[in-house]
């Protein structure tokens, strides 16, 4: 779940991003210690999948009945 | 304005009433718009240095319009309840003609050309801009420039982000109505922080036009104030379907006054089992606790819940949080990566560098979560939980290269959701400092919420209380 400094560095470069290497080392830990605990969290089988993500909507487009 | 008999009102006790009561005040033409300016510009000029709840103070403008007011009330055109009464804004919504900083060097000129909405609906109503109130920086970063928002019931405690100055001014009473914007928790936490009442409603409720935008998919506007009734009051102007927000909800906004009073008898208050007491300070534990049996001598039954995916919403909407915060500021920050404080840079760009299966399990988890919390809200009419995990804490730990503590622990579950949430505080540390309690219900029902959180208010003594504060002379 690391992120490659080097990756960071590119992309931040492809995007424009003015970051000093600081800002990379916060942005990286952050995003590692994310994404590390947000894959811990994922459905365990497929029966647990949550299917079509309608969470994607806001809860304004499910009118109340 | 005022009857010939009645004793006028000292400026300091204009300054703590509630907003329904200053209503009623000049409705009966017992105390004018310009004594209630007029008894809050001295208290912010002698306070706001240390408090720092102000960025922007309107004192001229809104002694005008204190005078207009009153010319309209006196010769019978008042417009409702909030004719004449002020309103501090949260510096991220727009106000026409004020500047618009969101306590950013990139917006330090910023004078927007439009009101938000909510903003120009409370306006219409006859409220009066008293002030812009201090955030973090675009409400998730910094405050380096203007700086932070102290609490007044301890000076040396941070007031809770990122609504934290309108939380601020209303517990010192330099503010008697104000707003905030929440995304994660930040009209709630500085509220409990503070021992006011805020509420975030359901998303959608508030239009979001004229808010500068943090999280498309979870910010919501919402009124802030020192009693439920008055939030009620505010809540009512503020919501309605607007046709300059996309995602604002074509449903009907009810009275929020009616049924306010009906007590918690027969309701059914769902107590989570998971997550939302796992960790508490103990004081949080045992105020919380307390306020819990409260309910049941009220005549609530109280019952257990399930929410075992609770414990997973914290990584999901900090991705979705951040990769949003990014699509938003890309342009800027290529602009001027450099003008945004460290921490406001750094969270915001680390929405770039999550990839898109990133963002499609965070979103998988939010259909995960929602489906789990309504199902729960099918058989219980609210939920009950402490609002944050620990009482302010310092300053300097809000500033502290590390980072401060995770204060959105317990309320950021429902912007993932979108379901209405409100703080009211339950009592106070040994330290004197106030615990908040969290109130989550279905979605577009605040009324309900209002009504518990008032019957629960009435029989208690917290929104009583003030800070000691010297006072100005």
């Amino acid at each position: 779940m690391g992120v490659e400094r080097a990756w960071l560095r590119a992309e931040a470069e492809r995007l424009g991003l003015a970051l000093t290497d600081e800002d990379l080392a916060a942005i990286g830990q952050a995003v590692s210690t994310t994404r590390t605990e947000l894959a811990g969290v994922q459905p365990a089988s497929p029966d647990e999948s949550a299917g079509t993500p309608v969470g994607f909507l806001p809860i304004s487009f499910h009118r109340p009945s | 304005m005022r009857s010939p008999n009645s004793m006028p009102p000292r400026d300091a006790d204009l300054a703590f009433l509630p907003l329904t009561a200053l209503s009623r005040l000049v409705e009966k033409h017992e105390v004018s718009p310009v004594e209630i300016v007029s008894a809050l510009l001295p208290r912010i000029e002698r306070y706001n240095e240390d408090l720092r709840s102000y960025i922007t103070i309107c004192g001229d403008s809104a002694l005008v319009a204190a005078r207009a007011a009153e010319d309209d009330i006196v010769h019978g055109r008042r417009r409702g309840p909030l004719h004449g009464l002020p309103v501090a804004h949260k510096d991220i919504s727009a106000t026409k003609g004020v500047r618009t900083t969101a306590h950013s060097r990139t917006l330090l000129e910023f004078v927007p050309d439009h009101d938000a909405t909510h903003v120009r609906r409370l306006s219409e109503a006859g409220m009066i801009l008293l002030g812009k109130t201090n955030t973090t920086e675009f409400a998730c970063g910094a405050l380096d420039v203007f700086g932070p928002h102290r609490n007044p019931w301890d000076l040396s405690r941070y007031a809770g982000g990122s609504s934290g100055g309108s939380a601020s001014a209303l517990a010192a009473g330099l503010a008697v109505a104000a707003t905030g914007s929440d995304t994660g928790g930040s009209i709630r936490v500085p509220a409990s922080f503070c021992g006011i009442v805020g509420v975030k409603p359901t998303y959608g409720r508030v239009s979001r036009y004229g808010v500068i935008p943090l999280s498309w998919s979870m910010d919501t506007a919402g009124p802030m104030a020192r009693t439920v009734a008055d939030c009620a009051m505010l809540l009512g102007v503020m919501a309605g379907h607007d046709p300059l927000d996309p995602t604002s909800a074509n449903v009907s906004v009810p009275d929020y006054g009616e049924g306010l009073t009906s007590g918690v008898r027969g309701l059914r208050l769902g107590i989570p089992q998971q997550h939302f007491f796992e960790g508490l300070d103990p004081e949080v534990d045992e105020r919380v606790r307390t306020a819990l049996g409260q309910f049941e001598t009220l005549g609530a039954s109280l019952e257990p819940v399930d929410l075992p995916r609770a414990r997973d919403v914290a990584p999901a909407q900090a991705v979705l949080t951040m990769v949003e915060a990014f699509a938003e500021h890309a342009s800027r920050l290529r602009r001027a990566a450099s003008a945004y404080g460290l921490r406001t840079r750094r969270r915001i760009a680390s929405g770039a560098f999550y990839t898109t299966a990133d963002y499609d399990a965070a979103v998988q988890v939010r259909t995960l979560w929602r489906r789990e919390l309504e199902a729960v809200l099918r058989h219980v009419d609210a939920l009950v939980t402490p609002t944050v995990p620990l009482p302010a804490f310092t300053v300097e730990a809000q500033l502290a290269e590390a980072g401060p503590p995770d204060t959105g622990w317990l309320t950021r579950h429902f912007n993932f959701s979108g379901h209405p949430a409100l703080t009211l505080p339950c009592g106070t540390t040994a330290a004197g400092l106030p615990v908040g309690l969290q109130l989550a219900g279905r979605p577009f029902d605040e009324a309900t919420l209002f009504r518990i959180a008032h019957a629960y208010e009435q029989a208690t003594p917290w929104h009583t209380r003030r800070p000691a504060m010297r006072e100005v002379v």
